[in-house]
């Protein structure tokens, strides 16, 4: 073999290296994305089980709050039944976040509710579920960010085709009312 | 006397008129039986010095086989390893003394010293395990006509590379092994021997031990030196004495702050300095890298952790900046870790934690109010970090 021919040789196997490297950094990320889905699809799981729980030992102190009762019902449903990664599920899933958070503070207005040990228990483990979802969104975007980045830069966007169901998914994203400053005046 | 609540930062009742009284009524006389220790240590220290050189000089003269080069290199390095760790001992005995008085103070922490017998067995199993195939022969000149004549009838060269070898493959089994074997009597230095932070130490002395209760938080503080010793090919010669090649690397001689948190959590996460490509060497040991969203935050240190969500739960974007917060304002090396429910945090600064000089007289109180700094630096760690918050972190 002469010299020229090693050289075209190890070029090509430098190309191929690369591109075989490119076009699994594609599908590594593509998994991870799936994968951070699915970590809040099971997040949110554990808050869809948790919420009824909390409604039952809610609702003997609080016998006249039946509205928002029905309404965190209802978003639960919703909720549960929009695809996973889709803007409908994060929407709903943002519009039952708010209303919870509203129930925690019409709680504070039932101290007997607010004392209940089985209350006091449910709400510390809800409030965990909260902080573990917080953590699988960020996951989650961040999966999401590697991918966008590995198959916007070439070679990496030669494989672009292979990630495109991923590709179509959003970053999660706070609703309008989150994003405006909080007005204590609404509370006192 | 009144002792300080235990919602008063650390720093600010060591100011208090009550801490003051107590330092100078109650504390100050016991440094006359410190300082009567100290002049026994020093002693000590003396006579060591000229009973080495009286045995050199022993030897040199009436082991008339010793050249004065052998003897005198090992009368130095005997005396110099031996006064090491009289000073060590000398040290401890005196925190010993010293801190359980000052501590009492607040009656929320107690400070400990490892059995001293077994800390003295330990270094002297392992001085002998660095140094136990010592190849020994001596030059007889006048009597065999010039020719060197091994002191017993060993093919070194041989026997060199074979027990080298046996050193180097048994040193990563003695890494996973060093810390069932040596730390099995020992659960204070279980915690400290975290193969997560430091996967490839295979030496650990445990030295300060303070335990006890800070913002309903049970901390203990250990002062750690781990070390990675690794055996080589290449000998050392001190006169007729060859020695095994060693080479000793300091992984981490600070402070080990082991902590609980107010958080549920059943994996592990690794947050050590960020260190690029020489991290690399040691991953195999540690779990998957996490990428971060702070980018100040992954400009100073790298995570590791088993589970992706878990560890992003656990370093909350608040828990970051306060690490940072720790990192740059205190001039500290800080690195840590979550494992088995607990926080373990590693800090290391230039000169020594809790220091106690054997030739500086025991009598100075500056000596010791630079030991309750020290601690205060700590626990200000720990304010720092919010450990004690039951959400976020």
């Amino acid at each position: 073999m002469s010299v020229t021919e090693i050289i075209i040789g190890v070029v090509v196997l430098v190309v191929c290296g690369v591109l075989y490297s490119s076009y699994a950094n594609v599908i590594r990320n593509k998994n991870s994305v799936m994968e951070a889905l699915s970590g809040i699809d099971v997040q949110l799981k554990k808050r869809h089980d948790l919420v009824p729980n909390i409604l039952t030992i809610a609702k003997k102190f609080m016998e006249h709050e039946k509205e928002i009762f029905e309404k965190i019902t209802e978003l639960r449903s919703q909720a549960m039944s929009s695809r996973s990664g889709s803007k409908e599920k994060f929407a709903a899933e943002a519009k039952l976040d708010n209303l919870m958070s509203q129930f925690m503070v019409n709680v504070e207005n039932y101290p007997e509710l607010k004392s209940d040990t089985t209350m006091m228990h449910a709400m510390t483990t809800y409030n965990e579920v909260e902080e573990h979802i917080a953590a699988a969104r960020r996951f989650y975007n961040s999966s999401l960010t590697q991918l966008k980045n590995s198959i916007q830069i070439f070679p990496g966007s030669l494989f672009a085709g292979l990630a495109a169901e991923a590709m179509s998914l959003s970053y999660f994203e706070t609703d309008a009312a989150s994003r405006e400053a909080v007005s204590a005046s609404q509370y006192l | 006397m009144e002792k300080s609540k235990n919602d008063i930062a650390f720093d600010q009742a060591l100011k208090t008129p009550e801490f003051t009284s107590f330092f100078k009524n109650e504390f100050a006389p016991i440094l006359r039986e410190v300082e009567a220790m100290r002049k026994n240590y020093l002693n000590l220290y003396y006579m060591i010095i000229v009973a080495a050189i009286l045995i050199a000089v022993g030897f040199y003269f009436f082991g008339k086989s010793y050249e004065i080069g052998f003897v005198l290199g090992m009368a130095v390095v005997v005396t110099v390893v031996v006064l090491k760790y009289l000073k060590i001992i000398y040290a401890l005995n005196v925190k010993k003394k010293v801190m359980t008085k000052l501590l009492s103070f607040w009656g929320n922490f107690t400070f400990s010293t490892p059995d001293m017998l077994k800390m003295i067995l330990k270094w002297a199993s392992e001085l002998l395990y660095d140094y136990s195939d010592l190849s020994l022969y001596t030059y007889t000149q006048r009597q065999n006509n010039g020719k060197k004549v091994r002191f017993y009838d060993v093919d070194i060269d041989k026997d060199e590379s074979e027990s080298c070898a046996r050193y180097i493959d048994e040193n990563y089994r003695r890494r996973i092994e060093y810390g069932k074997e040596n730390f099995k009597d020992d659960p204070d230095a279980v915690y400290a021997a975290s193969l997560l932070l430091f996967p490839n130490f295979n030496r650990c002395d445990v030295l300060d031990i303070f335990k006890g209760i800070y913002k309903d938080l049970n901390v203990t503080i250990r002062t750690v030196h781990m070390k990675d010793v690794n055996y080589t090919k290449k000998t050392t010669q001190i006169g007729p004495v060859k020695f095994k090649g060693r080479k000793l690397k300091d992984l981490f001689n600070g402070v080990l702050v082991t902590s609980t948190v107010n958080k549920n959590f059943n994996g592990r996460v690794v947050v050590r300095k960020e260190k690029g490509w020489m991290n690399k060497l040691d991953g195999f040991m540690l779990p998957p890298k996490v990428a971060l969203e702070d980018p100040l935050f992954e400009s100073i240190f790298e995570v590791y952790a088993d589970d992706q969500v878990e560890a992003r739960y656990l370093l909350t974007t608040a828990f970051m900046e306060r690490l940072i917060a720790v990192a740059n304002n205190n001039q500290f090396d800080v690195i840590c870790s979550f494992e088995n429910g607990l926080l373990n945090i590693g800090l290391q600064k230039k000169d020594k934690w809790f220091d106690v000089d054997l030739f500086k007289p025991a009598t100075i109180l500056s000596n010791y109010k630079k030991m309750l700094i020290d601690l205060s630096k700590i626990l200000s760690v720990i304010d720092t970090l919010k450990l004690e918050q039951k959400i976020g972190m």
